[in-house]
């Protein structure tokens, strides 16, 4: 978590961004800075573009409009080059997407060595190092159906922090899991705010939100519609619409 | 009777079946072979962006899937010399069993590189890997293994589809057989001979398709295994 001293580096801008599927605007203008050690939290009604949105960032779509800045670089000039921008990304998603082919340890290991070059065993230590990281050593040698879903995805995360990601992002990581597993995930992603990572996370745990993120977004149907520090956000939200959307979550 | 059974083991000990056989099987591993390596190509190319290799790899497997393989068989060896394209009667065979087996190889190929879940892709990018890398470290040791057991089929398939060759005067097994029995007048045993060979060699291939088969499902519940132990060290740390 960031405090409010002075000015840090800006890892993620956003301005303006638009995407439109079928003629459809999923994202209607979206406006978005994200500092250094920063851990933001998108919330939202399904289909109000906060996935799309991760993905834009991650680089995995192409945006219609607007532009997308990370650590400097203009996502719109990497062109060919587009695979070394989402190298210093990492991205978990809902369904956790782990190699099924692959054992944990090689499911860290291969963006390494194949991505970046690294030696067979650098690679393995480094992966061993963030098995621990995700309190799952004993499972390094299982390969992904042997693990639970909460396991799985602690796994997913250990292979993205094995490429150094300057930025975090969190695609409904948790909405898959059970609410035993979905401790384990969350304890995971707070350990990691709390060592500094830059984070924006797509979630609808509160208690998350609460805990690490320095600000919540609310989007509703392509817009950030509102943006404020929880508490704020919960206490004196300023839009009906966010009012409504957190009655819902925390009725439910 | 023991007329017939005699020719049938002087036929089938015979020097000429014998080395037909070994036509057969050569024709068959090798236009198999070439096939399946054509048929990732095409299977590859159908995925490309570039919709201009993506329609060239349209039209050969509509083409090649929609004549006959006799027809490619007679055109490579009687028709292609018109053009000042020149092959032996074997080579004829190997080349038109491989383009007409790469098309079908193609299609398989892609309904395994189907079968792989677009999560897989995505995530595989997120990771930084570029699209070749994702092909070949991600989904193709995934859809090995929806490609091997029709694979496994395509090849016996193909052992009984090498004899069309015979048309084109290759010595395979049933031109042996066909020669051997106009030269005699002696049709029945000299072709059960070849069928003597064919099965042995389907059978032969069967048990290694069930075999390679059951190795790929040890290998499945080889992973299933029990889970480790684990051991509680003095300092209290647990290791597997």
């Amino acid at each position: 978590m960031s405090g409010t001293t002075a000015e840090r580096e800006v890892t993620l801008l956003a301005h303006e961004v638009r995407k439109t599927y079928h003629g459809h605007d999923v994202l209607d203008g979206v406006s978005l800075t994200v500092q250094a050690e920063e851990t933001v939290v998108i919330i939202g009604p399904s289909g109000s573009g906060k996935s799309t949105l991760l993905r834009c960032i991650a680089g995995l779509e192409p945006v219609d409009g607007g532009q997308i800045f990370f650590l400097g670089t203009d996502l719109s000039t990497v062109g060919r080059n587009i695979h070394r921008y989402r190298a210093e990304i990492g991205m978990v998603f809902q369904s956790f997407n782990l190699f099924p082919h692959l054992t944990a340890l090689e499911n860290i290991t291969l963006a390494p060595m194949k991505v970046r070059g690294m030696p067979e065993e650098e690679a393995r230590a480094r992966a061993v190092k963030f098995l621990e990281k995700v309190h799952l050593r004993e499972k390094i040698d299982h390969y992904p159906e042997e693990l639970s879903g909460g396991q799985q995805q602690r796994v997913a995360i250990a292979r993205a922090l094995a490429m150094d990601p300057k930025l975090m992002l969190f695609d409904e990581a948790t909405s898959a899991l059970d609410p035993e597993t979905t401790k384990e995930v969350l304890d995971v992603m707070i350990e990691l705010v709390e060592d500094g990572m830059t984070v924006i996370a797509v979630t609808h745990e509160m208690g998350f939100a609460r805990r690490a993120a320095d600000r919540v977004i609310f989007m509703d149907a392509g817009r950030i519609l509102e943006e404020a520090p929880v508490d704020r956000l919960f206490t004196a939200a300023a839009h009906p619409r966010t009012r409504q959307f957190l009655e819902q979550i925390i009725t439910y | 009777m023991e007329a017939f059974f005699e020719s049938m083991r002087t036929y089938v000990l015979s020097e000429n079946f014998f080395r037909g056989a070994l036509i057969t099987l050569a024709l068959t591993i090798l236009s198999q072979t070439i096939g399946i390596v054509l048929g990732l190509v095409v299977a590859l190319a159908r995925t490309s962006r570039w919709s201009v290799i993506h329609t060239v790899a349209g039209l050969y497997i509509w083409f090649l899937r929609g004549t006959p393989v006799l027809l490619q068989l007679i055109f490579v060896y009687a028709a292609l010399p018109q053009f000042g394209v020149r092959f032996s009667a074997f080579q004829s065979a190997v080349v038109a069993l491989s383009l007409n087996e790469g098309a079908y190889m193609a299609e398989i190929i892609r309904g395994g590189i189907d079968s792989v879940g677009s999560g897989q892709r995505l995530a595989s990018r997120a990771l930084g890997m570029k699209e070749w890398q994702v092909m070949r470290y991600v989904v193709l040791p995934q859809a090995l293994r929806v490609i091997i057991p029709p694979t496994g089929n395509q090849f016996i398939g193909m052992l009984k589809t090498s004899a069309l060759a015979s048309v084109i005067s290759v010595q395979d097994l049933l031109l042996t057989a066909q020669r051997t029995a106009s030269a005699n007048f002696d049709y029945v045993p000299a072709l059960a001979s070849a069928a003597v060979y064919y099965l042995a060699l389907t059978t032969i291939f069967t048990l290694l398709q069930s075999r390679l088969e059951q190795r790929l499902s040890i290998e499945h519940r080889r992973r299933a295994r029990p889970l480790q132990p684990l051991v509680a060290d003095a300092s209290g740390a647990v290791t597997p």
